[in-house]
């Protein structure tokens, strides 16, 4: 089986099964499934950060130092990241 | 239990699937062998972010490669059809033998076991506090239960919640409540042991009195409900992905997967995927205690064959550790039929229709004896009363034959023919007899 990533918070947990990195709402209790947030392996790496508290900059300069990225571009790629995962329920 | 004990057969030490020459495919050889290194617990760190390249993986890999491309695709597509695509997801992730939009097709299809496990998973929860605070006691069965012995829980495929109240008067009080909160009782009810709901989103739950359907043995019958009846006190709260549920202790959890199989396999049988509950399960840390509970669960119910076939198959094929087998292991070359049999079988014998029963021997008295059975499960309130049974025998056979041709579209004697190639596997099993196997 693949390495399990598993991250634990008190409310989301990241997931990794069938190539796909899945956060899922652990507090959920209602009849219909929350849908977990598929991501891919760029998202994780921005997820992980985000759930230790980084902020929009930490995650631009970590994103330009693992994936070379222009600090343009990452900073861009860093707050659609934020964007979504807001736009998704997600809260941080 | 150490690899000295006396029950290992030593024939069975170290079996390559490459002698099955003369019964497997080199499909199902080909399967097995990927099976086999998946279900190989080990432990990996969580910054492991690929699959772990042992020589067992490599050799497994090489096995697939050296097929031409439409047997590769018959290895996944067998794969898919006892229910264990997902753990073979790596291998099909990166195989280029096939056509891609098969490819893509069954990664989709992986994904959606994924998806589908954290739905069970979360309306398990959701279930179990709405009938916990009522008051009921309950315990997960089954799906989410057995998939907590894997690495990966969400990769086991799972279609259903199965959910055991032992407590009569809780039971119709659990499926008063649930119907009330939308889940819609199925129009057709298949079993007598459980009755099955479905959530507005179609998603089946069974709501279990029993175990399983009675057997066509009193004996055995009667000392289930016993075990029943005392797993009340054997419930423990296991998490599952970090989702608290309550679960059988590991002896009765065990046994209850030992009867799902039996019930099954006397009927149209079953696939890979509950041989992989039974080696994932065993691989987990059981105590000397906990391995005789079982045994005398076992041993009181006259199904030590059973558990010991299961168990072989385990061993020989699916590469359980022979220090964690809790039962001794039976010849290969039985052994090798048997698993002909499960992987004919597919899951849950989906695979042909005209797989429907099987019978504890080939005698014209066992034909008789199934027979009969099959009409008290047909008819479980009138086939108390003995002066109705010619008029329920009639009954039972003629709705045999209708169905066999209206619906099944296959002949009775298929039917019977089948049953008795099965049957024969069984005689040697010994199920609910007195003694050793």
């Amino acid at each position: 089986m693949r390495a399990q990533e598993k991250t634990k918070t008190a409310r989301y947990q990241l997931r990794y099964a069938a190539g796909i990195y899945w956060v899922l709402d652990m507090w959920q209790s209602g009849k219909t499934l929350v849908r977990p947030v598929p991501l891919n392996e760029c998202g994780a790496f921005l997820f992980r950060l985000l759930q230790e508290g980084a902020s929009a900059e930490q995650m631009t300069s970590a994103l330009c130092e693992e994936y070379g990225l222009q600090e343009a571009d990452a900073r861009e790629d860093a707050l659609a990241f934020c964007g979504q995962m807001r736009a998704a329920g997600i809260k941080l | 239990m150490s690899g000295k004990e006396p029950w290992i057969e030593t024939g069975i030490i170290g079996m390559d699937m490459h002698m099955n020459t003369t019964i497997m495919t080199k499909e199902e050889v080909c399967l097995l062998a990927l099976l086999k290194e998946k279900l190989t617990i080990r432990v990996v760190s969580a910054e492991e972010a690929v699959a772990p390249q042992t020589d067992a993986r490599k050799a497994a890999v090489q096995k697939l490669r050296e097929l031409s491309p439409s047997s590769q695709e018959a290895v996944f597509a067998m794969a898919k059809q006892h229910a264990v695509l997902s753990f073979l997801y790596d291998e099909l992730a990166e195989n280029e033998a096939l056509q891609p939009p098969i490819r893509e097709q069954w990664i989709k299809s992986c994904r959606q076991t994924v998806l589908q496990s954290y739905r069970l998973l979360f309306l398990t929860k959701y279930i179990l506090q709405l009938l916990e605070n009522a008051g009921i006691s309950v315990v997960v069965l089954k799906g989410a239960s057995a998939a907590a012995s894997y690495p990966q829980p969400e990769l086991r495929k799972s279609g259903d919640i199965d959910l055991f109240v032992p407590d009569t008067q809780d039971w119709k009080r659990a499926c008063a409540l649930l119907e009330k909160e939308g889940f819609a009782k199925a129009e057709e009810q298949h079993a007598n042991h459980h009755m099955v709901l479905q959530s507005q989103e179609g998603i089946e739950v069974e709501v279990h009195s029993a175990f399983s359907e009675p057997f066509d043995n009193v004996k055995m019958n009667q000392y289930m409900e016993k075990v029943m009846t005392m797993s009340v006190q054997h419930v423990v709260r296991r998490e599952i992905m970090d989702v608290p549920l309550p679960v059988l202790e590991r002896p009765y959890h065990a046994y209850q997967l030992l009867l799902h199989m039996l019930q099954h396999f006397l009927r149209s049988g079953f696939g890979l995927k509950l041989l992989c509950d039974w080696v994932v399960l065993w691989q987990e840390n059981w105590t000397e205690e906990e391995r005789e509970t079982l045994r005398q669960l076992v041993k009181n119910s006259r199904i030590e064959g059973f558990a010991e076939m299961i168990t072989s198959l385990c061993v020989v094929c699916l590469g359980l550790p022979l220090e964690c087998a809790p039962f001794p292991t039976r010849s290969v070359r039985e052994t090798e039929h048997f698993m002909k049999e499960i992987l004919e079988a597919e899951e849950f014998g989906k695979s042909g229709i005209s797989r429907m029963v099987v019978m504890r021997g080939t005698g014209l008295t066992d034909y008789i004896r199934e027979f009969h059975h099959q009409m008290r499960l047909t008819y479980p309130k009138a086939g108390r009363c003995a002066l109705l049974w010619p008029v329920l025998w009639c009954m039972t056979f003629v709705g045999f034959v209708y169905r066999n041709r209206t619906l099944r579209k296959v002949s009775t004697k298929e039917i019977i023919k089948k049953a008795k190639r099965r049957s024969e596997l069984v005689e040697g099993l010994r199920l609910f007899k007195k003694g050793d196997s």
